[in-house]
């Protein structure tokens, strides 16, 4: 591009321009000075913000790995609830289902459930059963999970397992309690 | 005498001596740069030991290649004084007038009525060049004062030098548009 005269222009700025004042004598000990607190300030700031930035990221990832698999408890426990409470009435069937996802859990919790599976009971009949193993059917899911959580402690699975558990067999006794109340 | 290279290589060892040489060299065109936008000299003092602290920094990043040493400071100057002006004043919306891009005038005829050897126009021009949004003004005060070439200028800045040489051209339309409506 041909350079562009503009006489007027430049004569114009070179007036705007023309007391420019001049860098002071002192401007290199204050530079000095700058670069002394510069210098005294923490260089590790910005490792501090690169390491807060990644424990910020695991710590996010850590806790949607671990919520991920609760926002799979509702649908499973929905049905258990429900299906408990037919169990009470003479037309469980639906209690198999429960009887073999138990099954898949290693531990005692199974139990109990097998015992009140067959739907030919009368009501008040399994309530002594019950009321005897609930203390204990409530007690073996805390246990289980303590083993659990101690001996697995690094598979999220078994320990959600083990949670869904516990709350299972609270649901059972709610239920079961509610049932007396009923009755009584 | 240090080159240019020998005083990069000092500073990015983190030789006191190469800074110290490095401030001594460019400072007062540095400071020439940014006084002349930003009125308070003990802002643009500030404004200089910035520059010359991020320039310190980011050292490694400075490629001779692409441009000289001053040429870079000069890119740093301009972006720390244009956000220096933004933070500190509001937004001055350059000479809009829709009616500029209306006018169909060549460059000839742009640099003729600036160059008129007029002394009123001559004033009228300096109190209009104050009106221009402080981006506009550093632009024209870069080429048109410093006589900085467009390739430095767009280095400076970071805009093209189509964009640059078109951004030049519409702020002298406004200009003259503004002048011929005295």
């Amino acid at each position: 591009m041909n350079k562009l005269e503009d006489t007027d222009l430049r004569e114009a700025l070179r007036r705007n321009y023309a007391e420019t004042p001049q860098l002071p004598e002192g401007f290199m000990e204050k530079m000095h000075e700058a670069v002394k607190q510069e210098e005294s300030q923490p260089r590790h700031t910005r490792s501090y913000r690169l390491a807060a930035t990644i424990t910020s990221i695991a710590a996010a990832i850590l806790i949607a790995f671990l919520l991920w698999p609760e926002s799979h408890e509702a649908p499973i426990t929905q049905p258990v609830v429900t299906e408990t409470i037919e169990q009470n009435t003479p037309q469980s069937t639906s209690s198999e289902p429960i009887v073999e996802e138990k099954k898949e859990a290693p531990q005692k919790p199974s139990e109990p459930s097998q015992k009140f599976h067959p739907a030919n009971k009368p009501h008040k009949a399994p309530q002594e059963p019950l009321l005897a193993q609930a203390e204990p059917a409530t007690e073996a899911p805390a246990r289980n999970y303590s083993e659990e959580t101690t001996s697995n402690s690094s598979n999220p699975y078994l320990i959600v397992t083990a949670q869904l558990q516990d709350l299972r067999s609270r649901g059972e006794r709610l239920d079961r309690e509610v049932a007396m109340m009923m009755h009584n | 005498m240090q080159t240019e290279k020998q005083i990069v290589e000092a500073v990015s060892s983190g030789k006191r001596e190469g800074q110290d040489e490095m401030v001594r060299r460019y400072a007062s065109q540095v400071f020439a740069m940014i006084v002349k936008q930003v009125t308070d000299e003990m802002d643009a003092q500030e404004l200089t030991q910035d520059t010359f602290l991020k320039a310190f920094r980011n050292i490694d990043r400075y490629d001779a290649r692409l441009s000289s040493l001053g040429t870079w400071l000069c890119r740093i100057a301009y972006h720390l004084t244009l956000d220096f002006l933004k933070r500190r004043r509001p937004v001055i919306v350059s000479l809009e007038d829709s009616s500029v891009w209306q006018t169909d005038i060549s460059d000839e005829e742009l640099e003729a009525e600036l160059s008129t050897d007029n002394e009123q126009r001559i004033e009228r021009l300096q109190e209009l060049v104050q009106q221009l949004s402080d981006e506009e003004r550093m632009l024209l005060t870069l080429y048109y004062f410093d006589d900085h070439p467009l390739t430095e200028i767009a280095f400076i800045t970071g805009i093209g030098e189509k964009a640059l040489a078109n951004r030049l051209y519409r702020i002298r339309k406004k200009l003259y548009k503004k002048l011929k409506a005295l």
